[in-house]
């Protein structure tokens, strides 16, 4: 049986890893292997974009701690005019949701866990709110360029696992009462679109199916001899990876299609500080 | 669970709203209780994200990591750990804007960068080194990279115990007895930090101290940020207090009285982490802040025949005769006595072998410990114990990635690939040799000098290489085509790098690796070593490059210049050790008699080797700063003397061979040779000690 640490926890940026690429997902969690990755200029714009996004989560942390706007305005300003234009965009959203999506006790970064099967799942939420009529929200910013497909978002580990651990952890946030999937919705917001964001609302039947999905797949990955993880064949998936010269993968640029197809998809096989935005540890 | 006895039950199941105050010796089991108090806790309803676990390192939490990753937790929200910089960072990242212009920064509308420790030191040279051209520091036979550290180090005790970084001199001044030149260097030393202190508010830089007196000084005071932080936790486990140093036990005092819960818990006999600010009896007035307490005094650890041992050991410390025991028990002391040092180790090495093989312990459950770890003393180990196919790992954090031969093949390239980087002839034959035996595959030692000799060429004493074709046939042909293939494809590599727009070097190192060293025919090809050192060092570039902003108004070259000296003088690129290569599993551990004690973590048997050397006990050299100086507990006016650091030596001597006793299960080997690794003849203290102990424990049985 696969040896992982013995405080390993599963959580969305593993599972997605072992799915888009399993030989990535032994790499780095079963191996840690650490690789210098491939250098070119596009290396410094993925730092770039990933400090941005970092800043970006670090900024709607500190507003929804109570931050006065006035106070970080100046900062973000000097930053970047792309953050200053996410913040303006999050100010707004933030003044018209104030009642609606965002009303209610607001938990920031909150991190939740629950066992299943053999292995335990985590998920570090950017936000969730627990409106006054038992309802929950799931809010996760998103600072892709493109805005993925509805299809794409669906097919994300992340929004199977974050309701589904809401409604299995959620009860220690309800004062020990069950939090229903009914109750549940998941919100992508976009900060370059804010207009057009995603929500997914849960039910019983999905929780079913995704506790299914989620058994099934940590029992696959548990299951599996070392030999057993193999090397995606979609090359695509590789172009960012950091083991791509360890693989002796060639470079294929991902067309401009399938970047906006997959921006999302895209993102997750960046280097490992990116997938790990809001699940970095002290 | 583990079997638990009524204490540690009673312990785990208090009723909530009490503070409560756990002491006893290492082993009786209390950071057992303490993780089960946590999984109490979170049975009884308490939500985990209202827990906070505190330490003084983060290696001290892996049992409460470890309980908390089985999937029979039960489900919530996750338990926060944290240490005083682990919470001081956050909450400076979290609540920055409210300081920057209080603390004085100079660049009100930017965000901190906080400094690793080669950053920290970098910045430090940068400000020291034209000092040291003045004639600073002239007396001190020091090398610049620990001058550096002690001052930073000075840096972090006044922020760990206190006090304002502007008594450090003053502090060191009034305590010194010495020749008074020594009184000259304690003021450089206050001017270098003030300097440093003074570089870092203007480009609003945090080091390690900085974070601390920013937090303790003006955040934690603050009521919103106060309200933020203890309306997060509602209970507290803080273990190893002992360990922290007296600005966390400052907080903790006045915290305490918010938590729903609270259990500290207090080794006696620790404070290892001395050198580090750590305070024990600052740790210990805690107690009087919780209304219950707790001392475990039956060890789970250690043997009958170890306690007894132990008891020995405290009478040769000077507590009363043991009484006899009501059975014989001979102590579970085995001598390796040799004349020689390498004899010693063979016999070590010989030693281990025997446990695993024969005695079937496992080979995690063996340390071999030390007074210091040298290169020379864990190669010689590694390869005694290869040789009976023994897997070995070491804890010796701070390793200078230059010391590894790979590294400084890339680094040797890079200073041909800019000349100019490194001052004129900073680079030999023997380093273009080195390198290119590590480069190119299928090199060995006499064609790879043949080849230096000839193509190693310095013009104004910058380094260049000329080509292959150029060399006589005959000698091509010693040299072989195959490798002269190699060489030139490497040589015009570099010529192309050389005359292309300079990059920033971690994308250099990356290409290099890339396009060349980890190709077929070169000497990285298929290595995953060379491929993870190389991912260190690139690592270290990009956090150096992190730690620079647009207010130095420095270019890219310089900086470029800047990392590749610093690394070449050893004072940066550190070795990166991961989290997981700490816990590698199944292996004898290496390790310092001191890192060990900190990793709190018992084994069935322990190696002490060289127990005639003074290094066990005696305070390392540092003429810049003065741990106990600094200490909180030190009176002002007060002189250190000569009685002053025998007394420290004999505490140091009693806390460590108890500490190690107290974390042995069944067997302590003692390597001994009557001549050390340098040749000189070894009678310290802990020999005497252990012969009379182990004599005492002879004759009362
Ligand atoms: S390079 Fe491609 S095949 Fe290799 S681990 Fe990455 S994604 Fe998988």
């Amino acid at each position: 049986m696969l040896k992982l640490p013995p405080d390993f926890i599963f959580s969305q940026a593993s599972l997605q890893d072992f799915l888009t690429c399993p030989r990535r997902f032994y790499l780095r969690y079963v191996r840690h292997l650490v690789w210098p990755s491939a250098g070119g200029g596009e290396a410094f714009e993925w730092e770039w974009r990933l400090s941005l996004a970092q800043d970006f989560h670090h900024l709607a942390h500190q507003k929804a701690l109570g931050l006065p706007d006035q106070l970080l305005e100046p900062l973000v300003q000097k930053r970047s005019a792309e953050l200053f234009q996410w913040w303006r965009q999050l100010r707004e959203f933030w003044q018209a949701e104030q009642e609606a999506t965002l009303g209610g006790r607001r938990y920031p970064e909150l991190t939740l866990t629950a066992p299943l099967g053999k292995i335990r799942l985590l998920a570090k939420y950017d936000l969730l709110i627990a409106h006054p009529d038992g309802q929950w929200s799931i809010i996760d910013w998103k600072t892709a360029q493109q805005r993925p497909s509805t299809r794409a978002l669906h097919s994300l580990v992340q929004s199977r696992l974050y309701p589904y651990l809401l409604v299995r952890a959620g009860a220690s946030l309800n004062a020990g009462k069950a939090v229903e999937p009914e109750q549940v919705s998941m919100v992508y917001w976009f900060a370059n679109h804010p207009d057009n964001p995603e929500t997914i609302l849960y039910s019983q039947a999905q929780f079913q199916a995704d506790e299914d999905f989620l058994l099934r797949l940590t029992e696959e990955i548990l299951g599996r001899r070392e030999a057993d993880f193999e090397q995606t064949s979609d090359e695509r998936a590789c172009a960012y990876c950091p083991y791509r010269t360890y693989c002796e993968r060639a470079f294929v640029p991902p067309s401009s299609y399938e970047v906006e197809e997959n921006a999302e998809l895209l993102e997750l096989s960046l280097p490992q500080d990116w997938e790990q935005i809001g699940e970095i540890e002290y | 669970m583990p079997a638990l006895n009524r204490q540690q039950l009673e312990v785990i199941q208090r009723p909530l709203g009490e503070r409560c105050f756990l002491e006893g010796k290492a082993g009786c089991g209390k950071t057992t209780a303490a993780v089960e108090r946590l999984l109490y806790l979170m049975q009884a309803g308490v939500p985990a994200h209202q827990i906070l676990i505190y330490v003084p390192q983060r290696t001290v939490a892996q049992p409460y990591r470890q309980a908390l990753s089985v999937p029979g937790v039960m489900a919530g929200g996750a338990v926060t750990i944290l240490t005083l910089s682990g919470l001081a960072r956050r909450t400076i990242e979290t609540f920055w804007p409210l300081v920057v212009e209080q603390a004085a920064f100079g660049q009100a509308d930017e965000w901190p960068v906080f400094l690793t420790l080669e950053t920290a030191q970098y910045f430090m040279a940068k400000l020291v080194q034209p000092l040291l051209a003045q004639g600073y520091f002239a007396s001190v036979n020091l090398h610049p990279n620990r001058l550096y550290s002690q001052i930073l180090d000075n840096l972090n005790k006044a922020a760990l115990v206190g006090f304002p970084h502007t008594e450090i001199g003053e502090r060191l001044k009034e305590a010194w007895s010495g020749s008074p030149g020594q009184l000259s260097i304690y003021d450089d030393v206050q001017t270098c930090a003030n300097l440093f202190r003074a570089f870092c508010l203007e480009h609003n830089l945090l080091d390690f101290s900085l974070q601390v007196e920013i937090f303790i000084r003006y955040l934690w005071p603050d009521p919103l940020v106060r309200q933020h932080i203890q309306s997060q936790y509602r209970h507290l486990i803080a273990d190893n207090v002992e360990e922290d140093a007296p600005v966390s036990h400052d907080i903790l005092r006045q915290w305490l009285p918010q938590f729903d819960s609270a259990l500290l818990v207090y080794d006696h006999g620790g404070g290892y982490r001395v050198f580090l600010g750590a305070d024990p009896s600052s740790a210990y007035s805690l107690k009087q802040a919780c209304e219950v307490h707790f001392t475990f005094e039956t060890s789970f650890v250690t043997n009958a025949a170890l306690q007894r041992f132990e008891q020995s050991l405290l009478w040769a410390f000077g507590a009363p005769p043991p009484a006899p025991p009501p059975q014989t028990l001979h102590p579970p002391i085995q001598p390796l006595f040799e004349r020689f040092y390498p004899q010693m180790l063979e016999r070590v090495a010989e030693e281990v072998a025997q446990c695993i093989e024969e005695e079937g312990i496992p080979p995690s459950q063996i340390v071999i410990l030390a007074p210091y770890l040298t290169d020379a003393l864990r190669f010689t180990l590694a390869d005694l114990l290869e040789k009976r196919q023994i897997p070995l790992r070491s804890h010796r954090p701070s390793r200078a990635l230059r010391e590894e031969a790979e590294i400084r093949c890339l680094l040797t390239f890079a200073a041909l690939a800019y000349p100019e980087a490194l001052p004129p002839n900073t680079l030999q034959e023997f380093d273009l040799i080195a390198a290119l035996l590590q480069a190119i595959d299928g090199l060995d030692l006499a064609r790879a000098s043949l080849l230096a000799r000839i193509v190693f060429r310095k013009t104004d004493g910058l380094p260049t290489l000329s080509s292959f074709e150029q060399i006589q046939a005959d000698v091509q042909e010693r040299i072989t085509y195959r490798v002269g293939e190699r060489y030139e494809r490497l040589r015009r590599w570099l010529e192309d790098a050389r005359s292309a727009e300079p990059e920033e070097l971690e994308i250099f190192f990356v290409r290099l690796f890339d396009e060349l060293l980890s190709q077929p025919g070169y000497g990285f090809y298929r290595k995953e070593r060379c491929g993870e050192l190389t991912a260190n060092l690139v690592e270290s570039a990009r956090k150096f490059r992190q730690a620079f902003r647009e207010s130095m108004n420095i270019s890219m070259e310089e900086r470029n210049r800047e990392y590749l000296r610093m690394v070449n003088e050893g004072l940066i690129a550190a070795q990166y050790l991961r989290s997981w290569q700490a816990e590698d599993e199944e292996a004898v551990l290496i390790s310092p008699a001191y890192t060990y004690l900190l990793s709190n973590r018992p084994v069935e048997v322990q190696f002490w080797l060289d127990i005639g050397s003074s290094g066990w006990y005696e305070r390392l050299f540092q003429p810049l700063t003065q741990p106990y100086v600094l200490s909180r507990r030190w009176q002002k006016g007060q002189v250190w003397t000569a009685d002053d650091e025998a007394q420290v030596a004999a505490d140091n001597l009693r806390r460590i061979t108890l500490g190690l006793v107290a974390r042995c299960r069944q067997r302590i080997y003692l390597g001994y040779s009557e001549y050390s690794a340098a040749g000189y003849e070894q009678r310290g203290d802990l020999l005497r000690v252990l012969q009379d102990s182990l004599e005492m424990a002879v004759r009362r049985t």
